[in-house]
């Protein structure tokens, strides 16, 4: 038996414009009090007239382009009518026949992920479920409602759970890079709802496919994985247990338990969804021109995947080091920052090791945001000087990047009072070389044996000098004055 | 002569619509429909080979909104068509069913 995985991946982004979709409310509503920001089109009440934001569909094609989505350069809105009471006008607008970008795809490590569209849509309000005067009851807050929405559908090309939050987290990526939304999970801002059924090649040959589940509620990039794994095994229990296959009508809706991990079964809904779409006819249609799609092509900044490459081409990063620096986009705003105040081609790997060593270590332990800290260039390019004279260990480089956050601390001031410059000087150096092969003629002989015990001297030459010599050094100059006496 | 709408479709249409409708109704509005359904034949005799389909009416396009804030509703007036309310949230019967 041969069982494999078919997943599709729906991702609803929302857009961080400062106005609503279709209104001039304020779009924030995290945190804002519930129902400041509505107005007669975000409530549905009769006879508003929504008039689309500009911004929102220039970003909503933005983002397709960087999918390698074509651009329908005709395109319209369209109701999708349903019942529900976060959605005040009964209908939502969106795009069904004509959206904005249809047909790209996305490449995750050797898989090819088609996408199948990203469209343009408004949010609906949000609901909490409460007890009012010992009822049960939900609480309606409207500032979400008509917030724009970007849909961006994945044919089902997926095959595991793993390749699922890849694919995900790479969308995240390019959409933070594209600076058009934050694409927060855990706060909301980007949802995602996989579908996933089962391709079952059993013993005798025969191909059948388990019935399509969609998953929702899921709050995060671990719940995806762990939602599909689980799925993928429940299914696989399903079919085994009742023999049932997919069906045109028996696709159901999964909620994800983030407390007990597991999927369970949502209210079936009776009959197939049938959301009546048709053409909204307040909104006339919207027709970008080649000149618009390439000016917005070019306002396209370098995306993960081309910054990585020249990461490692011109700065000679390793693979890893490109990876994680280009994975958060604000961390690549910094470095790049920081590296533009050198032109020496060993700089960059310099600060690349800084910030994603002690920077990182320092950002992660106080809960912040690599931009929110004070990370001067100058004092990169002072630590590094010292760093290549052989003034100054790493140890030192490491623990300075960090106090430097402090705008008054003064590095070299610091370095001078509190003795931390190594001895890089050569005749120092030899002269300390002197008193150790003097002091240690057994520990000399051993050398001359065994060059790997010259160790022990180096430890020696740390000990008389205070621990301020230049390790490397030292050690150069120990095996040379061995082994060819003092000049 | 046979139908165009079925009594299972008009309860499902209804159903969409969240009308509750009694089998009286259900049996005046079958015929009012079909006779509209009847109508749309007539005008399905027109011939549209050589015309574009169209998806709206008024000629216009491009009408869109630059990206500003502008004042929302004071929260008292939002509300105030809201049957039910509470510390600023609209109140509905529990969505979630047990
Ligand atoms: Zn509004």
């Amino acid at each position: 038996m041969k069982v494999t995985p078919i997943i599709g991946l729906e991702a609803h982004v929302e857009l961080k414009t400062l106005s609503k979709m279709f209104c001039s409310c304020d779009a924030s509503h995290f945190h804002a009090q519930p129902n400041t920001h509505t107005c007669p089109v975000c409530l549905g009440l009769p006879g508003a007239l929504p008039v689309p934001n500009y911004t929102a569909c220039e970003w909503n094609i933005k983002l397709g382009l960087a999918l390698n989505c074509s651009i329908n350069k005709y395109s319209f809105f369209e109701r999708k009518n349903y019942f529900y009471p976060d959605l005040p006008k009964g209908y939502q607008i969106t795009q069904l026949q004509a959206p904005f970008a249809i047909n790209g795809y996305l490449d995750i490590d050797s898989e090819h992920i088609r996408i199948n569209r990203a469209h343009m849509e408004e949010d609906t309000g949000k609901s909490q479920h409460t007890v009012v005067d010992m009822q049960d009851m939900t609480l309606i807050d409207f500032n979400r409602s008509g917030v724009p929405l970007v849909e961006i559908v994945s044919e089902p090309d997926i095959r595991g759970s793993a390749v699922a939050k890849k694919y995900l987290i790479k969308l995240q990526q390019i959409i933070r890079y594209l600076g058009i939304s934050d694409a927060d999970i855990e706060k909301g801002s980007m949802r995602c709802e996989p579908t996933i059924n089962l391709e079952i090649i059993t013993n005798n040959g025969q191909t059948i496919y388990t019935p399509l589940v969609e998953i929702k509620n899921v709050a995060s990039l671990s719940g995806v994985e762990m939602a599909i794994e689980y799925e993928i095994k429940r299914q696989l229990l399903e079919w085994q247990k009742s023999g049932i296959i997919k069906t045109k009508t028996n696709k159901t809706t999964r909620g994800w338990d983030a407390n007990k991990l597991q999927t369970f079964l949502q209210r079936e809904k009776e009959g197939s969804a049938d959301y009546r779409y048709f053409p909204e006819p307040d909104i006339p249609p919207l027709e970008f021109t080649d000149e618009q799609i390439t000016k917005i092509k070019q306002s396209i900044p370098e995306l993960p995947d081309a910054k990585k490459q020249r990461y490692i081409k011109d700065f000679s990063l390793s693979d890893y080091d490109a990876t994680t620096i280009t994975n958060d986009f604000e961390t690549t705003q910094v470095f790049e920052n920081i590296i533009n105040i050198s032109k020496d081609i060993k700089f960059p790997k310099f600060v690349a090791n800084l910030i994603l060593g002690p920077v990182k270590t320092y950002v992660n332990e106080k809960q912040l945001n690599i931009s929110e800290i004070n990370l001067d260039p100058s004092k990169f390019a002072i630590l590094f000087d010292q760093t290549e004279k052989g003034s100054i260990s790493m140890t030192i480089v490491k623990q300075f990047i960090i106090e430097a956050i402090d705008p008054k601390f003064d590095i070299m001031a610091t370095l001078q009072s509190r003795g931390l410059f190594q001895v890089s000087n050569v005749s120092e150096l030899e002269e300390f070389a002197k008193q150790v092969i003097d002091a240690n003629p057994q520990a000399v002989k051993d050398y001359q044996k065994n060059p790997n015990s010259l160790g022990f001297l180096i430890g020696q030459l740390m000990k008389i000098s205070g621990g301020a010599a230049n390790p490397k050094l030292a050690r150069e100059i120990l095996e040379k004055v061995i082994t060819k006496g003092l000049k | 002569m046979q139908q165009k709408i079925s009594l299972v479709e008009l309860q499902h249409l209804s159903k969409l619509a969240r009308l509750k409708l009694t089998s009286l109704e259900e049996q005046t509005y079958l015929p009012q429909i079909e006779s509209v359904l009847e109508y749309m034949d007539i005008l399905n005799e027109t011939d549209t080979t050589s015309i574009e389909p169209l998806t709206q009416i008024t000629g216009l396009k491009n009408i869109t909104r630059n990206d500003e804030i502008k004042p929302s509703l004071d929260r008292s007036n939002a509300l105030s068509s809201a049957s039910k309310t509470t510390n600023g949230f609209v109140v509905v019967p529990n969505t979630i069913k047990k």
